[in-house]
């Protein structure tokens, strides 16, 4: 239940890095001829600086919606709710003109397919410039130029690519422009939205290195959504796992693969067929289908396809809570639900 | 260097335990472009999608062909159950070579070779019920028999998941979920009796929790009802779970082909090995180390010469950029396409 989250510090070891980004309660609703939809339903999560966090999630869990609506980019009707904390500022309080600012030069976004995200009739250079003019309108174009050419040299385009258009460009190379057009602006956070989806492997691969590189480089922080496990185990420090709009598990990556808490993790991780042949013989099968979010189904939004669930798991939704240091989870397994007569004693810790 | 038999003159004739055979088979699609275009250059080019691929896909196995975009791999498919016709080559099909067949006898050999396509939504009609849908190759290929048409329709939506049938049988594709739009798309291909089934991406676009429920109606299906599956992908981690033998193309060529185990422990081609190392594992103990091959799949139109690989090859040789390889049989049954597979024999 929301009255039973308190906003806090959301991670122990938040001490030792730095936050870029607190999410809170953050809730999208769109309007549709049913009703209002939460695509995305009380989310809270931090962003550190400098790490890598995956966001993943089955189709219509809210991923998506829920990267956009780091950026402010559903126009009304859709609603969106709650707090964004952007480097201590709220930018949910930010006017049209500031948040212009904020998008491109804070928090870029690179999207799944780079043919229907650059312009054709424009050329690759043509691209950055613009993006750097926009946001610094004071920018001589032979130095914009200079900054652009090095830049995308360090990702691997080459100078004479520079005048080519995006058709001329493999997919990977297209790719590779759209990850500079959001770096070019030293943006603190980059959101990758299924980026690398349309690449075939060796190239997905390939773009996965440099991401990794550039965040070394740069010590940016990148939210990388994406519907493949696999890929987000390959290259990020935390994971966030979506289920029907909300968060169900947050936590390091390591420690959500070895020990996942909560069932519909535990679930997903079973059934992601792996290429070892050692591994993974038999594949989980989860019953059921993600949820119609019109009607999701009440209190835990898992419980209908849950081999966990508790006798309240249809009466009372679970709080997200911190059930081992860093790693959370929306589950009555893990903490004391409004029933239990003999609630756990805690130990006030020194 | 001396060369094995080559898969050409170990099959010369048709083999009984063979479904589908493919012999050298080609697909150059001219590319459009203008008349000036055409008679300045004083030649038309062409798409070399499939450029000369031989396999064979055994009764009862599931066969995979795998690839990156551009390699070919649904061109062959396309080829296999005549929806294409090739440039050269035989496709032969329980013994039958599909080019000598008339308009009306490849229409009768159909009802044997159904498809399932990727995406559900776009394979369906959407002003069709599902009841319809699956009844429509019925009414095709046996008009003589309306009667029975429901009953197998009923029995065979069930069978997939689709139960009770009544509920399913006068809704529209837009009123049921994805994964049950699969099972729709999966229904009427099996309506008819098929023995060859061609999949194509078949749950690419399936979330991962309903993943594995169709991969596991599919391997039940195929024992059930003794179906061939050719299954085209180009997720080589799906394939594990469904595929017996499993053929890798690069840009129209097939480059290595064996059991699917035998090619996923002992990759004998260097682009099988970037490729199965690419692929990422869900483990973060166990992250990729290994360096990727350079550039992107070169163009069809004109492919390199020699070893359409050697210039992403981490070990090409001079020899490699002249000599074109020969697809040899290194291991039993293990076949692959370059001339030196040997160092990357197990020891």
């Amino acid at each position: 239940m929301s009255e039973t989250f308190k906003p806090q510090t959301f991670d122990q070891s938040a001490q030792t890095k730095q936050i870029l980004c607190q999410v809170r309660n953050l809730t999208v609703s769109y309007k549709t001829r049913l009703g209002p939809v939460n695509a995305v339903d009380r989310v809270t999560f931090d962003i550190y600086s400098g790490e890598i966090l995956g966001l993943v999630g089955e189709s219509g869990s809210g991923k998506s919606t829920l990267g956009k609506a780091l950026m402010r980019m559903h126009p009304p009707p859709t609603e969106t709710t709650g707090q964004i904390i952007f480097k201590g500022e709220d930018i949910m309080k930010y006017d049209d003109d500031e948040m212009r600012d904020f998008r491109g030069r804070k928090v870029s976004m690179i999207f799944q397919d780079p043919m229907t995200s650059l312009n054709p009739v424009q050329r690759v250079d043509e691209h950055v410039v613009e993006a750097i003019q926009v946001h610094e309108p004071k920018t001589k174009t032979a130095n914009a130029l200079q900054r652009v050419s090095s830049l995308l040299e360090r990702l691997g385009i080459a100078k004479r690519r520079l005048s080519s258009y995006p058709h001329h460009l493999s997919g990977g190379m297209r790719q590779r422009v759209m990850t500079g057009l959001g770096l070019v602006l030293n943006a603190n956070l980059i959101i990758a939205d299924e980026a690398t989806t349309s690449l075939d492997v060796i190239v997905e691969a390939k773009l996965v290195d440099l991401l990794r590189e550039i965040r070394d480089e740069f010590n940016v922080s990148i939210l990388m959504i994406s519907h493949n496990i696999a890929l987000v185990a390959e290259i990020a420090d935390r994971i966030a796992v979506m289920y029907a709009g909300q968060l169900v598990e947050i936590g390091s990556v390591y420690e959500v693969f070895d020990k996942p808490l909560h069932p519909y993790t535990k679930g997903l991780l079973k059934s992601i067929p792996n290429i070892r042949l050692d591994e993974g013989e038999e594949l989980y099968k989860m019953p059921g289908e993600p949820p119609n979010l019109t009607r999701p189904p009440q209190a835990c939004r898992f419980h209908p396809r849950c081999p966990e669930r508790t006798s309240v798991s249809d009466k009372y939704e679970p709080p997200l809570i911190e059930a081992s240091p860093g790693h959370w989870v929306k589950c009555w397994l893990y903490q004391d639900h409004p029933e239990k007569t003999n609630p756990t004693i805690k130990l006030d810790e020194e | 260097m001396e060369r094995s038999k080559t898969l050409e003159e170990k099959y010369v004739s048709g083999n009984p335990d063979n479904l589908v055979e493919v012999r050298d088979l080609k697909k150059w699609f001219p590319v459009q472009q203008g008349f000036l275009d055409q008679f300045l250059a004083g030649h038309v080019d062409y798409v070399r999608a499939v450029d000369g691929v031989s396999f064979e896909i055994r009764r009862g196995e599931a066969f995979g062909l795998a690839g990156e975009s551009g390699s070919g791999k649904t061109t062959i498919g396309r080829l296999v159950i005549g929806l294409e016709k090739p440039t050269e080559g035989i496709v032969r099909f329980d013994g039958i070579d599909l080019s000598t067949l008339e308009a009306e006898e490849m229409r009768k050999l159909r009802r044997r070779m159904q498809v399932i396509f990727q995406d559900p939504m776009a394979s369906l009609n959407p002003r069709m019920t599902l009841g319809d849908t699956v009844m429509q190759g019925l009414k095709i290929h046996y008009p003589e028999k309306t009667a029975e048409h429901r009953d197998t329709a009923v029995t065979i939506m069930e069978r997939v998941g689709l139960a009770p049938a009544s509920y399913f049988f006068n809704k529209f594709p837009h009123q049921i979920s994805g994964g049950q739009r699969q099972r729709v798309v999966i229904a009427r291909a099996l309506v008819t009796a098929p023995s060859l089934i061609l999949a194509d991406e078949p749950i690419a676009m399936a979330d991962v929790s309903v993943r594995a429920l169709l991969l596991e109606l599919m391997v039940e299906l195929k024992n059930e009802l003794n179906l061939t599956y050719l299954f085209i992908t180009h997720d080589l981690a799906t394939a594990k779970y469904i595929c017996d033998r499993i053929g890798i193309l690069y840009l129209g060529k097939m480059v290595e082909l064996a059991d699917l185990k035998e090619v996923y422990s002992y990759p004998l081609h260097p682009y099988t090995q970037a490729l199965l190392a690419a692929v990422p594992v869900p483990d973060p103990h166990k992250r990729r180390t290994v360096v990727m091959p350079e550039g992107e799949i070169p163009n069809p139109i004109n492919p390199p010469s020699g070893c359409r690989f050697h210039p992403r090859c981490p070990y090409a040789r001079d020899h490699c950029k002249v000599e074109e390889p020969i697809l040899r049989e290194l291991r039993p049954g293990h076949w692959v396409a370059c001339d030196y597979a040997e160092e990357f024999l197990p020891k």
